[in-house]
């Protein structure tokens, strides 16, 4: 589909229907809440049935996504101990015409690993099956994006460390530092700095500096990688590398990837047949200074952690987050990132899903990538820093009518892929926004409210019971993540002692009050601004080391 | 099996579940349940009950419930029960209920009177009086005539009795022939008889040892009572037969006739209430009477001409701001609310309850509750409009009656029994006034609001008694959500 990818210098009709799309996520998150709070107030007991179904819808959900974030994190740890060097070469072995190596003896894996050396044999023989030409793992190159604006040095360094030491050799890794120009004079010189000592450990180090006011391009992440890709495109041409060869990683600043990230990231690009329709997503982990960030943006961002797992369950629907990987080809022939919209990470994802007439998804990584929690330098700053950036990430509804106007067009997409993925979308936003509140506030007002005649009725009794008794279902899902969370604390550079273990599995208990404050109130803010068409600027969420 | 296969058996699996447990969890807030003897649904009620104390056992039709109260009772088939509740060291309370299917009946704060009723004397040998100062804990009693004998009790203090004055005092011997009191203020204004001559005396009660204040030479005459602001106690209002004096003790100044030509007086909250001569209500602040303020806003005429009859006077209670009611000599209860007349005679007194909006009126037989509510009027705002419910009819000679537990309760003293009435709800029916003890005189009862205490004179001995109706902790409030709970049948018996 020709599709532009796009808000703005729209006209007629096309303007008309993005105006009016913008609306829908917000005019429905708030009819949700105003009606639900005017039916509690004035029809209480018409308003504890709605919020009777609606606390059974939930925690069903709630025991259904916590079944998978088990499986998922079982998934994860499955991999751990997986020599992914070893299984790019027998890949190379399956891809050079020969069979599938015989299945090695190892008999002292334990069922985790040998579980995930049993879909390793799956996928290699998924391979052999498709007869897709697949390059030799030694072919392939890696171009990592890094864009910068005002991180700091030690920041960018430490995620180029990583990759130096990482199992896959950095001869075969092109670091592209994507500077802004409007960046201070300072960030350049570092930037300049930090190329300079790098450039020897991996195959180059590219210092791209973005202009600053470039015609059609918002102040944001995506316009800034996109510049980048675009003369990383001419410097690998130049060289006779091949696109379908490259895969790309735009990495957010802080990201530090594992030891086995690249190797890992091969091994599924080449397994998967169809590689140059798909996008490759890691989990992401938010450790890097888990021990010095606030209880509550450690617990959301631990949340992030487990919906990416739990989303990686279900490929069919999972779409790009944060840091990812794809063919670079695939970027070139969807016209590279989003440049004037905020969510580039996602917005990437749907370009290409619109470009290949929905023939793209994603193929998730059970490896991570460890990234910051939001900071500040003080309680209240740290607050504000968590709130703005989860305002930044609830403004990915923005994709919501970019991707619904161009669904109403998209005939080669199928209806039903159409309708499952437009569906997700708006439930997923509209999720996002009402059921912290929903659970937090509007839930008690029938009982706290109460008139004369609902408290002589039975459901006035019987709904602070049943409320209590789905809460406490509820709260056995608060103690799964609070086991998880510790069993996923990061072993370096030493592992937590118990204390910081109780410590962090309690956190958990705040979650009903962050997730209204420091969840729901931002997806329902940058919603409301999109509904008043009142477009968000890019927020660089501060880093420091 | 995959992931993804596993991740769209259990969607499905969920998705019935959903179907089947959502309909089945609403069917039972709504109080659906199997039947006794069939699989059919049948749908109950829920018995909601609290008790002052709490922690009482809850028997249905002699079946003692597990829970204690506050209890919710869930799951009762439609049809009569007996509820009862019974606590160990205390009387036990029970009545018939009604509960019908889908509704909840709610019996709050049942207060469980201690059994027995023990009370403390507050100090030895007989005494003559004891009054109460209303709406205050002070408590006043008189074992003789003599100013000397009348002193202030002090529940649970080792030292109970305080004579007001000491030994010293010049007026120690003089006859007590008034004593002058306002709701919430703890200074009372005495009237005396020392070596054949009267005299206003101004007292703290609260604070025994100050000596009285001698106000004599600023009264004019024989004053019929006084009144002030509990917040301004220094400005006195000596009341006359159609006029009222402003007497400020402090700087000893006297206002003759600051309020003059009217029938009736009354004084709250540091403004003035005066009903005048030719029937007009007004209102002005205490110490300037020049801009008086009207409060009839509606309907002058209906209240002017029609409700008062000539030549009588008025006790004027000031309920709020904007709200008066009056009491003629023969007891007819008025206010200036529609319809303006509530009762033709024998209404003996009236206490406000702000927090209810609620006044509570008694004659000598029977009490009543007179309710303020906005109804919708023909044009216009909607009009406010009282009326009158009595809610007990059997005394004998109902002398005092008193608010307690913020309203929930009325102890009332009638001739020389102490009876406690549940304050009934709208459109429900009034439980019969509980026996709580035998005193010496009915007028020598008083219940200290905070805390429901009970004083009086011993029946016999005349000695002043203090006792408390609850234990202090428990004060009625409206049911605990959080507490309610399913209530499971452990054993039959009798409470």
């Amino acid at each position: 589909v020709r599709y532009r990818y796009s808000h703005c210098n729209l006209t007629g009709g096309t303007r008309f229907l993005q105006l009016l799309l913008e609306v829908v996520p917000g005019a429905l998150s708030w009819s949700i809440l105003i009606g639900l709070t005017a039916i509690s107030l004035m029809r209480p007991f018409l308003g504890s049935l709605l919020i009777v179904a609606f606390l059974v819808y939930w925690v069903l959900r709630l025991v259904y996504m916590n079944l998978f974030l088990i499986l998922a994190f079982l998934r994860l740890r499955s991999e751990r101990a997986t020599d992914w060097n070893r299984r790019l070469e027998e890949t190379d072995a399956v891809t050079a015409g020969g069979a599938p190596p015989p299945r090695a003896p190892a008999p002292r894996l334990g069922f985790l690993a040998r579980l995930a050396e049993k879909g390793h044999r799956r996928a290699l023989a998924n391979l052999a099956r498709s007869g897709v030409p697949t390059p030799r793992s030694a072919d392939v190159v890696h171009l990592v994006i890094i864009p910068i604006y005002s991180e700091p040095r030690a920041v960018i360094e430490a995620g180029l460390d990583a990759m130096t030491v990482g199992t896959f050799p950095a001869d075969r890794i092109i670091v592209a530092l994507a500077v802004e120009e409007r960046a201070a004079a300072s960030v350049r010189r570092e930037a300049e700095e930090t190329a300079a000592k790098f450039r020897a450990r991996f195959r180059d180090v590219l210092l791209i500096l973005h202009p600053a006011n470039i015609e059609g391009e918002m102040k944001a992440k995506g316009a800034n990688a996109t510049y980048a890709a675009r003369r990383s495109a001419e410097y690998l041409k130049a060289r006779g590398v091949p696109f379908d060869l490259v895969v790309v990683s735009c990495f957010d600043s802080d990201t530090v990837a594992g030891k086995e990230y690249f190797s890992a990231l091969t091994y599924h690009f080449l397994t998967t047949p169809d590689r140059l329709r798909a996008s490759f997503q890691p989990i992401p982990v938010f450790h890097n200074n888990i021990w010095e960030a606030s209880a509550y943006a450690r617990v959301l961002d631990v949340g992030t952690s487990f919906f990416q797992l739990i989303e990686a369950t279900n490929p069919e629907e999972l779409i790009t987050f944060s840091s990812h990987s794809m063919s670079f080809q695939a970027l070139v022939e969807a016209d590279y990132w989003p440049v004037d919209t905020i969510a580039d990470d996602s917005g990437i994802f749907w370009k290409t899903f619109i470009h290949y007439d929905g023939d793209y998804h994603v193929v998730p990584m059970h490896v991570s990538v460890s990234m910051d929690v939001a900071q500040g330098y003080s309680l209240w700053n740290t607050l504000l820093n968590v709130y703005r950036q989860k305002r930044r990430w609830a403004w990915g509804v923005e994709n919501f009518p970019l991707v619904i106007r161009a669904f109403l067009v998209a005939d080669g997409i199928p209806l039903r892929k159409r309708l499952r993925y437009g569906f997700k979308l708006l439930e997923r936003a509209v999720a996002w926004a009402t059921w912290p509140l929903l659970l937090g506030v509007i839930s008690w007002l029938p009982i706290v409210f109460a008139s004369r005649s609902f408290t002589n009725t039975v459901v006035y009794y019987s709904f602070p019971r049943i409320k209590a008794i789905l809460f406490c279902l509820a709260s056995m899902g608060l103690i799964t993540c609070g086991i998880l969370s510790v069993m996923l604390l990061p072993r370096e550079p030493r592992p937590p002692s118990v204390l910081q273990r109780l410590r962090h599995a309690s956190e958990w208990i705040l979650l009903p009050i962050v997730g209204v404050f420091l969840s729901g109130i931002p997806a329902l803010d940058a919603q409301t601004r999109l509904m008043l068409h009142r477009h968000m600027g890019f927020w660089v969420t501060p880093k420091q080391r | 099996v995959t992931l993804q296969s596993l991740r769209k058996l259990l969607f499905r699996v969920f998705a019935v579940l959903y179907f089947v447990l959502c309909p089945a969890t609403i069917l039972y807030s709504l109080g659906y349940v199997r039947g006794p003897r069939s699989l059919k649904l049948v749908q109950t009620g829920t018995l909601y009950v609290s008790t002052v104390p709490k922690g009482a056992n809850v028997y249905l039709n002699g079946r003692r419930y597990a829970l204690t109260t506050p209890a919710a009772i869930h799951g009762l088939l439609p049809g009569e029960y007996r509820v009862t509740v019974g606590r160990k060291g205390n009387r036990s309370w029970s009545r018939p209920v009604s509960i019908a299917a889908g509704e909840a009946v709610r019996i709050v704060d049942i207060l469980l009177l201690p059994d027995p009723l023990r009370a403390s004397p507050l100090a030895d040998g007989a005494f003559r009086g004891l009054l109460g100062l209303p709406e205050t804990e002070t408590i006043l009693a008189w074992a003789g005539d003599e100013l000397g004998a009348l002193g202030m009790l002090t529940a649970g203090a080792a030292t109970n009795f305080t004579p007001l004055v000491d030994r010293a005092s010049p007026f120690r011997d003089a006859d007590v022939r008034e004593i002058y009191t306002v709701p919430a203020s703890e200074q009372i204004v005495l009237r005396v008889r020392r070596q054949r001559g009267n005299h206003f005396l101004v007292l703290d009660a609260s604070r025994p040892s100050t000596p009285p204040r001698d106000v004599t030479e600023l009264i004019r005459g024989s004053p019929r009572s006084f009144l002030w602001d509990p917040d301004r106690p220094e400005q006195l209002l000596a009341v006359y037969e159609d006029h009222a004096d402003r007497i400020d003790t402090e700087e000893r100044g006297l206002y003759p006739r600051f309020v003059a030509d009217c029938r009736g007086i009354g004084v709250r909250s540091g403004d003035v209430y005066v009903l005048t001569s030719d029937h007009r209500l007004l209102r002005h602040d205490l110490k300037d009477a020049s801009r008086p303020v009207s409060l009839l806003m509606e309907d002058d005429r209906a209240f002017t001409n029609g409700v008062f009859d000539a030549g009588q006077r008025y006790r004027v209670a000031p309920l709020s701001r904007r709200r008066v009611a009056l009491i003629d000599e023969d007891g007819a209860l008025l206010a200036n609310v529609s319809p303006f007349r509530f009762a033709e005679k024998g209404v003996r007194g009236v206490a406000y309850l702000e927090s209810k909006d609620r006044v509570l009126v008694w004659t000598g037989q029977r009490i009543g509750l007179l309710d303020f509510a906005r109804v919708a009027a023909e044009r216009g705002t909607p009009e406010l409009r009282a009326s009158l419910r009595w809610v007990y009819s059997g005394g004998r000679d109902i002398v005092r009656c008193f608010w307690a537990f913020k309203g929930a309760y009325i102890v009332f003293a009638d001739r020389n029994e102490v009876r406690v009435l549940r304050t009934p709800g709208a459109g429900v029916d009034s439980e019969p006034a509980e026996w709580a003890l035998n005193v010496e005189r009915a007028a020598a009862v008083h219940v200290a609001p905070r805390h429901a205490m009970l004083y009086f004179l011993e029946e016999g001995a005349a000695r002043p008694c203090g006792v408390a109706l609850a234990p202090r902790e428990a004060a009625p409030v409206e049911p605990p959500v959080g507490e309610t709970g399913s209530a499971r049948l452990v054993k039959a018996g009798r409470p």
